[in-house]
């Protein structure tokens, strides 16, 4: 589902055509109010973002969807080279930032990009969530073990580091190892790294 | 710029009124002086009449030889002399020793005929004087025929003499003033004959006093004056009582013996004597006087002409410029009393640029050794076919087929250069070459000079005006550069993506027809969209003269609110049209007003940069005046002119911008102004200004 907000009647028509030929849903809104006042959905989605509007901008209609946490791969296209704006809207994540009149091979490779990028996003998002749900169901001191194995201490080190005896480290990096369906240190390791609980570089 | 000249000379009249006067007054003293004199004369010689009649004669009897043989008591009394010492005593005693040879031989002369003798002698009286006695003998016969004694009457004529002698005096001295008068003075008798003409008579008339003499005046009168001085010499023959007229001062045509005529101020006066009744015509010669009259009155004519003319060229502006020239040639005409008057123009390349004229003209350019010699700085001059030119040898034919009309044409120098020439033509011949109209073709010329330097200047001045407009135009566009990009992209945009996707849709099969006509539809729209904003673009970039057509104004602001809409958009300002719907419609060159619109709105957007983004309004507005004018007004919520001058706001190179020029407003004025309108601005009461002018209604509004 790509949407596109773009406060020109003609050229937003034919933006909508254009993409929806290119085989894509299309859905488009006249200003960035209206987009926001769409009723959610959960399909991979691209927005096609026109830079310039009355009210609501197109970077402000993106700095207002990162604060509300929904993340959402924006194809810009501008009237003219604005490079600072350009600039902010990369920054912000932006897919692209195209300008009018825009090509359609850029355009749909643009779209394409986001629409890939929302697709692994949504993998990852998802992945992310079984893993955190095995790490809840760790009790608080395999929790401990776990964090501490995966930074490469030794069960002597463990057992050292939180006053119990070297057996204990053994039993509870067992119990680990199986509620996370880890077959190895390493696969561990990936899986805390993708949970959140440590960061490999740390 | 050139100042008008200066007023009529009124005192150079009022000169010539005293002078006038003062003129008259000596004819009249003049007059009086030979009435008094010719009544002096009169008198003495009414008293010299009267002596002769009145005086006592002494007489005498005297011997051959003088001897005194008898005396009367009158000869006693008058010689003062004893009479014992009379009688025997020689007569030559008695007389001054100078008179003795005079005595002797009257006393020869009484004795030889029978004739009566007179001399006059010196007799020395017993009081020492010598009286002037005349002496009248005849000699007495006795009875032989022979005469011994003669009778000797006396008169003592010393009286008489001094009487004579004064007379003699007067007369002379009459006579001298009537000489050397410069006046022509005629004595005329009742019945109007001559009766006496001094040398300045003579002179005037060119005739001798003796061939005038006791022939009628009327021949040195015209025949239409004849009656005034008639009636005042009948009027006092008539009656003892002077006529009303006499001493007055007249105006006659007066003829001279050739037949020629000129005009003459005379006064006549009269004078009564034993002779009965004379008058004295006293002429003056004013022909030289009302030459200079006449000469002065044109002059002070050509110098309200003049002052006229450079009046009415002195704020001309281009609409007013040819029926002007005309005018101000037509005037020439009149006065100089020509058939047609020309004005060339030369271009500073020295061709000619363009040539007005009054009456059927032969175009200058068929003459071109006559634009080339005024383009040189040197007149023309032609009163006839042989004073044409050399180089004019070709143009003979055509002056012999246009029958020679004489000419005379000067260079109009200004500024060091000859900006055109002045042409008149059918002149007299001997006016062509007279001074004094030269004279006044110079002064004419000066003005016509001043003119066309100036209409030139004015022309390069409107020129500059243009440019510096259209300069001032592509800023404006510069300023509106991006907005107008975006807008000339938006239906570049559309028409691209809706071709693309076309293409698409071609590739898909079944064909969308529905959905490809469709898109064909949208891009010819987007293309005409596209179309309209170069076509604006256009129209305003325009370089070119100002063309007035009837204008819908609000059409025009709200093209000017299209214009600005991006700009405004990335501003944050909020544009709010207010539109009469009534609106009748004006006239005006719609890309100079529209220049002074977006100008105005692009100047009241500026003035809003520094307020919050909620608080930027710009209002565009028409509205109906109560006189019938169109108002427009661009009002802004900005910062305000505060204490600034608005005078000094229209002025050239102001500016409160970093990055103005300061021709904006100043340019937006002077359009404003050639549409005979106002520019204004005021400080509105809730904060900001409101800049407006107003445009006459045009031809439907009503």
């Amino acid at each position: 589902m790509v949407s596109i907000v773009d406060d020109d009647p003609s050229v937003r028509k034919s933006l909508a055509r254009l993409i929806r030929a290119a085989g894509y849903d299309v859905e488009a809104f006249g200003s960035a109010r209206e987009f926001l006042a769409r009723p959610p959905h959960d399909r991979p989605s691209c927005l096609v973002l026109d830079v310039r509007m009355p009210g609501l901008t197109g970077l402000d209609l993106q700095e207002t969807l990162q604060t509300a946490g929904q993340q959402l791969f924006i194809v810009f296209i501008t009237g003219y080279r604005d490079v600072r704006a350009s600039v902010k809207a990369m920054k912000g994540g932006a897919i692209d930032f195209l300008t009018k009149p825009v090509n359609d091979q850029d355009l749909l490779d643009a779209i394409e990009r986001a629409v890939t990028r929302t697709g692994q996003a949504r993998h990852n998002q998802i992945r992310t969530t079984e893993i955190q749900n095995r790490i809840k169901t760790l009790t608080p001191r395999e929790a401990e073990v776990f964090a501490l194995v995966v930074t490469g201490m030794l069960n002597k080190q463990i057992a050292a580091e939180l006053g119990v005896s070297e057996k204990m480290v053994k039993v509870h990096r067992g119990r680990v190892m199986d509620k996370m369906r880890a077959g190895s240190l390493a696969e561990l390791v990936r899986l805390a790294d993708e949970g959140g609980v440590i960061s490999p570089h740390s | 710029m050139r100042k008008p000249r200066a007023r009529p000379r009124t005192e150079e009249l009022q000169r010539l009124v005293h002078e006038l006067r003062v003129q008259q007054l000596e004819l009249e003293r003049q007059n009086e002086e030979i009435r008094n004199t010719r009544r002096e004369l009169e008198a003495e010689r009414d008293r010299v009449a009267d002596l002769y009649q009145l005086a006592p004669v002494a007489h005498l009897t005297l011997d051959r030889a003088g001897t005194i043989v008898e005396a009367t008591v009158l000869a006693v009394a008058l010689l003062g002399v004893d009479r014992r010492r009379l009688t025997r005593h020689r007569l030559h005693e008695l007389v001054v020793a100078a008179d003795w040879a005079t005595l002797s031989r009257h006393l020869a002369d009484v004795f030889a005929g029978a004739a009566r003798r007179t001399c006059d002698l010196g007799i020395l009286t017993s009081r020492d004087t010598v009286r002037l006695v005349r002496v009248s003998s005849v000699a007495l016969p006795d009875a032989g025929g022979q005469s011994t004694r003669c009778r000797t009457a006396l008169m003592d004529i010393t009286e008489r003499k001094q009487a004579e002698e004064g007379l003699k005096d007067s007369r002379a001295q009459f006579e001298s003033i009537v000489t050397s008068a410069l006046d022509a003075i005629v004595t005329v008798s009742v019945d109007g004959r001559v009766v006496l003409m001094n040398p300045a008579a003579e002179r005037m008339f060119g005739c001798k006093a003796a061939t005038a003499i006791g022939h009628a005046f009327d021949r040195f009168v015209q025949e239409s004056s004849r009656k005034w001085y008639r009636a005042v010499i009948t009027a006092s023959a008539d009656n003892d009582a002077s006529s009303p007229g006499l001493g007055r001062l007249g105006a006659m045509t007066a003829r001279r013996a050739d037949g020629t005529e000129f005009p003459v101020e005379a006064s006549i006066s009269d004078v009564v004597g034993s002779w009965g009744r004379l008058f004295t015509v006293i002429l003056r010669d004013v022909s030289a006087r009302q030459r200079a009259e006449r000469a002065l009155a044109e002059r002070l004519r050509l110098e309200q002409l003049v002052a006229h003319l450079a009046m009415a060229f002195g704020h001309l502006s281009a609409v007013e410029f040819d029926p002007e020239i005309q005018r101000g040639l037509r005037a020439v005409v009149g006065f100089l009393e020509v058939d047609r008057a020309s004005l060339i123009e030369f271009s500073q390349d020295g061709k000619v640029a363009h040539c007005w004229a009054v009456e059927e003209w032969m175009d200058v350019g068929d003459f071109p050794w006559m634009a080339a010699r005024l383009q040189r700085g040197g007149s023309v001059t032609v009163s006839r076919l042989e004073d044409l030119p050399n180089e004019a040898a070709m143009d003979r034919q055509s002056y012999l087929t246009y029958r020679v009309k004489p000419e005379v044409a000067v260079p109009l120098e200004a500024g060091g250069r000859v900006v055109g020439g002045l042409v008149l033509s059918t002149i007299g011949a001997e006016r062509a070459t007279s001074d004094e109209l030269k004279q006044h073709l110079h002064l004419l010329g000066e003005v016509f000079a001043n003119l066309l330097s100036r209409k030139q200047a004015e022309l390069e001045l409107q020129k500059l005006r243009q440019d510096l407009g259209h300069i001032n135009r592509v800023a404006t566009i510069g300023e509106l550069t991006t907005s107008l990009a975006h807008e000339l992209n938006q239906p570049l945009t559309a028409i691209l993506s809706n071709a693309q996707a076309a293409q698409r849709l071609i590739e898909v099969d079944p064909m969308d027809l529905g959905e490809i006509r469709e898109i064909l539809t949208d891009i010819v729209e987007d293309d005409k969209r596209a179309g309209a904003v170069i076509h604006r673009l256009r129209d305003l970039l325009k370089k070119g003269e100002p063309e007035l057509t009837v204008l819908d104004l609000n059409e025009m602001v709200a093209e000017v609110a299209r214009l600005i809409r991006n700009d405004a958009l990335m501003r944050d300002i909020s544009i709010r049209l207010e539109l009469d719907p009534a609106l009748p419609s004006a006239r005006g060159d719609r890309v100079q007003l529209q220049q002074v619109l977006l100008n105005l709105a692009l100047n009241g957007m500026d003035a809003m940069q520094e307020l919050p983004a909620g608080e930027r309004t710009l209002v565009l507005r028409t509205s109906r005046e109560s006189s019938g004018a169109i108002r427009v007004a661009v009002r802004d919520s900005g910062v305000g002119i505060g204490g600034r001058d608005v005078e000094r706001m229209f002025q050239a190179f102001y500016t409160t911008k970093a990055d103005g020029m300061g021709m904006g407003l100043t340019i937006a004025r002077s359009i404003i102004e050639a549409h005979a309108a106002r520019l204004d601005a005021v400080s509105n009461p809730d904060g900001g200004t409101t800049f407006s002018f107003t445009l006459p209604a045009g031809d439907d509004g009503q």
